[in-house]
Formats: C-alpha cells, sequence, structure tokens
C-alpha cells in the first residue's frame, strides 16, 4: 500500500470532523458507562450497539482492518485520524472491546479465512457482542492458573468451570476463553487451551456482579456441562498461555492493524480547571489559592505528558532506547493519574465532596466521584498497578522473577 | 507531532556519546572535580571539533545552524555521562540570545563559540530569584552590584549578564573591576559562582528596542529545555546503575533485584521517564517549530523533569544501600547534578507559578 499524502489525510481528517460534529449524540438523559467495562442496563448497551454500528457503517471503524472482511482496507493512519476525531467530538465508547481489541485482531493474525468471514464482520457492526473468560474467583493475577476445564469428547469440548470480570457476559454472543485442557502437564501454563466459543448455550449461566457505585457490567459466568464445538479452538491444546499473551499484545502491535475506537473516556485535567473556578476556598475561588493552582498545574502538566506519550507511542524512531517501555508502562501511569486527578478534584469540593450522583446537589452530577470509585476498577483490572510494575521490571529492565 | 529523528541527529548523539564514554569517563569527572574550574578547555575544544560547541551557531558563523531538539539530545548525553562544560550557557543560552540581538561584536562572539576558543557564562538568577539584595544595575555607564549562581563563569572569557527582563551586558571576565568567585555547590561538575561588580565598563549592552526582552525570554526557554534534557540524562543514567547494581548485589542468597519492593522501585523510576521524555521532545520541538507554545512548553518540561529527577536520584540511591551513599561509588555525581539543576534556571514551584500566569490561572487582586 502507498503512503498517503498529507493531502489525503488532511482530507481524511476534515470529513471525519464534520462526520463526528454532525453525528455525535447529544447527551442521553440516562448516564453513559465511564468505560466499555461497565456496560451495565439495557438503555446503555442498546445506546452505544446502535452507536458503534452507526461509526462503523460511516467508515470510521475498522478502517484498517481489511475489506474482505468487511474492513475499510485503508493504511493504519486513517484509523488513528478518526479516533483522534472521536476523542476531540467526545464520542461515546466503542462498547465491543473485546472483539475489537481482543479477539478481532487474534482471528486476523492466526484465524481461518473462514473464522473471519463468520466473525469480523459482526465485530464490527456491533451486531455481535463478544466477552473474556480469563480470570476466575480463585485466579486473578496468577491467570496461568486457571482451572475451568475444558475436556475434548468427539468434535465438542465439554466445559465446566466459572469464570469472573466477565464484560458484557450478559450481552455476549461470544467468548474467547482461556481453560485446562491437560491438568497433568509439565507446569501449569502448558496445560491451558484457547477458544473462541458462542456464549448462548445450554449450560453457560451469568449473574451479574454489583461494584461499589452502585453500578453493573461485570457478570460470573458459570459453565457447566457446556459443550462448544471443537473447532472453537484457536491454535492447538497446549498453546493457550501463548495465544492469550498475543491476545494482550494486540492493543500495542496488532498485525492486522488496530480497529479503533475508544474503549474508554478519557479524563482531561483541564476540565479540573473549570472546577477550581467554581470550588471555593476561603470565600474565593479555589484557584487563587496558591496551593491549588500548583497542584493543579501539576495535574495539567502530567496530562500533557501522558497525552503526548500517546502521540509518541506511534513514532518508532522516538522510542529506540527501550521500545517496550512505553507501552508496558503506559497504564500504570495512566490509571494512577485518574485516580489523582479525581481525588484533586474532589478535594475541591469541601463539604460537598462526599454528595454523589443521584444527590440533586452534588457537584457536576457526582461525575468526580464516580470517577474517583470507578477509577479503581482500571488501577486492578487489567492487571493491578502492583502487577504492572512486576512486568515492566522483569520485562523492560531483565530484573529477575521475585 | 509531526516529526521523527533523522539519521543525521541519531549520528551526533552517538558520536557524542562514544567520546564522552572513551574520554570523559566518571574517573576524569572525579580529578576535574578538584579543579578550580571543572569546565576543561582541552575537552570543550574536542566537542567543538565534534560540531557540538557551534550546534546552534548559524552556518554563516561557523557553527552547525542545528535546532533546539539536536542540542536537547547532545545536553541529555552530557548529563548521562555528568560532564563538565560550558554547554548551558556557550553553546545554548548565548547564542539563542544572539540570534536576537545581531551586530557585529555577537558575529564575532559566535565566531568564537563555535570554534571552542571563546567561552560565555551567563548570569540570570536574579530574574527569578533574588538573595542578599543581589541584583546589577547600570548607571553612567558602569555597572555595579552583584549577581548569584552565574552559570560557567568561573573560566569563562565573557560573561552576559540579564540586569533585568529587558536589558542585557555583556563584560569581559577579566574587566577591571570584576570579582568571579567560584561557589561550592553540592554539584562539582557545574561550574557556578557569585559574581561582584564595583564599576565594571560593559562591552556591550542591549536593551528594550535592541530585542534584548525577547533575547531574554528565548534564552530561559531554551535553557530550560537543554536543562531539563541534562537532569533526563542523568537519570537514564542512575536508573541504569540502579538496575546494573540490582543484578550484581546478593542478599539473603538472593540477587537483591528479585525482590518485589526493589523491582517495583525501578518500574517506578523507568516509568516515570516516558511522559518526561515525551514533554521534553514537544518542548524542544515547540521551541523550534511552534513559538507561541514554547514559553509555556518550557516551564512544564523543567518543572516535571526536575520532580521526577529528585525522585529517581533519591530512589536510586535506596537501591543502592550504603554504598551509593559514600564517594567510593560514583552515585552521588549524578545525584548531585540533578540536585543542583533542580534550581539553576528556576525551581519547579517559581515554574509552576510562571505557567500558572501564562495561562491566565492568576488574576491580579
Amino acid at each position: 500500500m502507498s503512503q498517503p499524502s498529507r493531502r489525503e489525510l488532511d482530507e481524511y481528517r476534515a470529513q471525519a470532523s464534520a462526520w463526528f460534529q454532525e453525528n455525535v449524540p447529544p447527551v442521553p438523559d440516562f448516564m453513559l458507562p465511564l468505560t466499555f467495562m461497565e456496560v451495565g442496563t439495557d438503555e446503555q448497551f442498546h445506546f452505544l450497539c446502535d452507536w458503534q454500528n452507526k461509526v462503523y457503517r460511516a467508515g470510521y471503524l475498522g478502517a484498517a482492518w481489511p475489506k474482505e472482511y468487511g474492513g475499510g482496507g485503508l493504511d493504519q493512519v486513517f484509523q488513528d485520524i478518526a479516533d483522534d476525531e472521536m476523542r476531540r467530538h467526545d464520542s461515546p465508547i466503542m462498547l465491543n472491546t473485546i472483539g475489537l481489541s481482543w479477539a478481532g485482531p487474534l482471528l486476523l493474525d492466526m484465524g481461518t479465512h473462514e473464522d473471519r468471514l463468520r466473525y469480523i464482520e459482526g465485530i464490527l457492526s456491533a451486531e455481535d457482542i463478544w466477552c473474556q473468560g480469563f480470570s476466575e474467583p480463585q485466579h486473578g493475577s496468577d491467570l496461568g492458573n486457571v482451572q475451568t476445564r475444558a475436556v475434548r469428547d468427539g468434535d465438542e469440548y465439554v466445559i465446566n468451570g466459572t469464570k469472573t470480570w466477565t464484560t458484557h457476559g450478559n450481552y455476549a454472543k461470544y467468548i474467547i476463553l482461556l481453560a485446562r485442557t491437560d491438568p497433568e502437564a509439565p507446569n501449569k501454563y502448558a496445560g491451558l487451551s484457547f477458544f473462541l466459543a458462542p456464549m448462548r448455550l445450554p449450560g453457560i449461566e451469568t449473574a451479574p456482579i454489583r461494584k461499589l457505585t452502585g453500578e453493573y457490567g461485570f457478570c460470573e459466568t458459570f459453565f457447566t456441562d457446556a459443550r462448544i464445538p471443537a473447532q472453537s479452538l484457536m491454535g492447538e491444546e497446549g498453546q493457550g498461555w501463548a495465544v492469550a499473551m498475543r491476545t494482550l499484545e494486540y492493543e500495542r502491535n496488532a498485525r492486522g492493524g488496530q480497529a479503533g475506537g475508544l474503549s474508554i473516556t478519557v479524563s482531561d485535567a483541564a476540565e479540573t480547571i473549570d472546577l477550581a473556578r467554581r470550588a471555593r476556598r476561603g470565600g474565593r475561588p479555589a484557584i487563587e489559592d496558591p496551593v491549588v493552582r500548583d497542584k493543579l498545574v501539576e495535574f495539567l502538566i502530567e496530562n500533557r505528558g501522558i497525552q503526548l506519550c500517546r502521540a509518541r507511542q506511534q513514532l518508532a524512531p522516538l522510542n529506540q532506547d527501550r521500545p517496550r517501555s512505553l507501552g508496558l508502562s503506559s497504564k500504570l501511569m495512566n490509571t494512577e493519574f485518574v485516580r489523582r486527578l479525581n481525588e484533586f478534584a474532589i478535594s475541591m469540593q469541601g463539604a460537598k465532596a462526599a454528595y454523589n450522583v443521584g444527590e440533586p446537589d452534588s457537584i457536576d452530577g457526582g461525575v468526580w466521584q464516580r470517577g474517583y470509585l470507578n477509577a479503581f476498577s482500571a488501577t486492578i483490572g487489567g492487571g493491578t498497578s502492583q502487577i504492572q510494575a512486576n512486568i515492566i521490571a522483569e520485562h523492560v529492565l531483565g530484573l529477575p522473577k521475585s | 507531532m509531526d516529526f521523527g529523528l533523522s539519521e543525521d541527529q541519531l549520528l551526533l548523539e552517538k558520536t557524542v556519546r562514544s567520546f564522552l564514554a572513551e574520554q570523559v569517563g566518571i574517573d576524569r569527572v572525579r580529578e576535574l572535580r578538584d579543579h578550580d574550574c571543572p569546565n576543561d578547555r582541552a575537552i570543550w575544544r574536542a566537542l567543538a571539533e565534534l560540531g557540538v560547541s557551534g550546534m546552534l551557531v548559524p552556518e554563516a558563523q561557523g557553527g552547525a545552524g542545528l535546532a533546539l531538539l539536536d542540542a536537547a539530545l547532545v545536553s541529555q548525553a552530557l548529563g548521562h555521562a555528568v560532564t563538565p562544560t560550558p554547554f548551558l550557557s556557550s553553546a545554548v543560552m548565548l547564542p539563542t540570545a544572539l540570534a536576537e540581538l545581531g551586530g557585529s561584536a555577537s558575529e564575532e562572539w559566535l565566531a568564537g563559540i563555535a570554534a571552542g576558543e571563546i567561552v560565555f557564562g551567563v548570569a540570570v538568577t536574579e530574574l527569578f530569584s533574588v538573595r542578599e539584595g543581589a541584583g546589577v544595575t547600570l548607571e553612567a555607564g558602569v555597572l555595579r552590584g552583584k549577581a548569584m549562581m552565574a552559570i560557567d563563569a568561573c573560566s569563562a572569557d565573557l560573561l552576559l549578564l540579564a540586569l533585568d527582563a529587558e536589558t542585557l551586558a555583556v563584560v569581559r571576565c577579566d574587566a577591571e573591576g570584576l570579582e568571579i568567585t567560584r561557589l561550592k555547590t553540592v554539584d562539582a561538575t557545574r561550574s557556578t559562582a557569585e559574581v561582584l561588580l564595583a564599576s565594571v565598563t560593559p562591552e556591550a549592552v542591549f536593551e528594550s528596542g535592541e530585542g534584548a526582552g525577547r533575547a531574554i525570554d528565548r534564552m530561559l526557554e531554551a535553557g530550560r529545555v537543554a536543562l531539563a534534557a541534562d537532569a533526563l540524562g542523568a537519570c537514564e543514567s542512575m536508573i541504569e546503575q540502579s538496575v546494573a547494581y540490582a543484578l550484581q548485589r546478593k542478599q539473603f542468597d538472593r540477587l537483591i533485584g528479585s525482590f518485589q519492593a526493589v523491582k517495583h522501585m525501578c518500574s517506578e523510576m523507568i516509568a516515570e521517564l516516558e511522559p518526561a521524555r515525551s514533554l521534553l521532545w514537544y518542548a524542544a520541538h515547540s521551541f523550534d517549530a511552534i513559538p507561541a507554545e514554547a514559553p509555556l512548553m518550557a516551564c512544564h518540561v523543567l518543572a516535571h523533569t526536575s520532580e521526577i529527577a529528585r525522585e529517581i536520584a533519591s530512589v536510586s540511591t535506596q537501591v543502592h544501600g550504603g554504598i551509593g551513599w559514600t564517594d567510593e561509588q560514583n552515585l552521588h555525581f549524578w545525584f548531585k547534578r540533578i540536585a543542583n539543576a533542580r534550581h539553576l534556571l528556576g525551581g519547579p514551584e517559581f515554574l509552576r507559578n510562571r505557567a500558572a500566569e501564562l495561562q491566565g490561572f492568576v488574576t491580579a487582586c
């Protein structure tokens, strides 16, 4: 594919900008989830499915995925531009993240042609929602130790066990599942296999998990002699861990290109400037307090650093010294930042700091309180900050396992 | 951001790093610590031959006519090797100021800088931190007063002084009535001095009508970016040293690098570098290509880098245990380079307040 010209890119950006300007829906009268992990009500679900579908049909999702499977067949840079415009126009999130960022890239990387024809378009259009069956109640950080069993029986696998943190579990049509096919394997990792399986089957039940914010979005998933087709297996038996690790890499470096879209609402420290002007400290705007102002500027600088890291990740020449460092440290840095930013915002709210969502007199509808409480799903989920620190130590710095 | 690093930029950086590793290793830096001035002329001339002193000097005056981004790469290399040089003053701040001022004397000085023959000191501290009634005034054509923490003045030929936000003066370091006393600071790798002026006749004076205000602004912006790069380079070395130590030191029958606490200390340090690095590239790029953003970005990058650098210096020292705290180990050279840099062109508190002013957060009471 030839390099797109500056003019082509600028034209595309202008078109995308105009489209999002015109089409981003007005804020509904119910709360939208902050991330793809918090879609807990039917209202939220339908709103976001419709929106993702619309964005896809307009060509702004999966723009870089192959045309023959439903993508746009364009250079990745076009999808990056579309993502940027989504950000700039405060687009609601693309909810089908497990499909877009895990299952889809995996299929484009190592799936069969038939599988791609079967699954890719549904991932993009949000007609087929995907969920992830990785963590278990007894095995979260220690994912390599999962015990959900998959036993081969003719042309099926029989699944027994419990998964937790199943995002979209109750809405999903398909699941990416990490299960144990060989309990006798020489080490725990070698006994695992990876499946792309249907969810709507007898023997698969979900139960919603309520978060401390009162919202939903995750499920526990119970497998009781659930039978999935043998073709659900990705790769060979025993390769499950390697495949799972591969899916985690796709966010940084997908072989088929990134589908795009925002899976989380990006926090912008600039919103705290406005809050600092409105909040009171000793009868005056909090922004006049030099301590508040100093902290505010610190957050703005940090925010800038994070935004620039996002841009720098696309520029290989600026990532030479330790090529993995930026990718592997961004979750740790960004999620901890969001928690502290929300803390700071709340610290300016005086006695109203405890007013939550639903309290009519709450500051900004309790969005900071909600953001703060939800921030922990990010510092804990997807690999806790402490696990991230271990990964950085081992994979970026070459320090030994503990 | 719409740029990358060119082959030439990477080559220059690599050349400088190799030269420093081979010719100015830490043992040489230790030797220089005991000299009257740590800035060695022979080393500076050798760097001039590599094109370092004249990086920002226009080609017409024998320089390379490069940009601040290039200088940032070299500055990082110098911080990484804790090399004593007058790079900040002579290679960055002076050419930046002189670019705004012009004149035949400026051209002569620039040519001298590019050749590695002229070294300038810079006295700007009173623009952001006034102590002990310091300050220099110009009356009836002579300069009187005191300037503190002048950079690279000790063995310099000439000194550039900011009298106020819109006035600059140049004096010869051997001028009558001028006394330059090197200050004993925590950082032996950087020359800082107190300058006393008792009726000194300047070589040149530049006032607001001649672009002095803009020269001062741009000089501080460029200096702040270069200083942030120096500190960042020093941070990188401290982290490398910490990891190397953790992979070699054993306690309780295992490498200390296998203890989770030590691993996390190292991870957190390396993670902090990434946003600082991003801010540095963007700040340098702004100075070169988006001048409207440069003043704010210069404040941001130096404030941020100073804060993370202090933390990295502290944590690195902890990782090294007892030995890191002694002169037996070399680690403290980097620790002190970072510590001194923190206040050299405005501390983080000052810079954040300046940033707040630039963004309109500070209203007059």
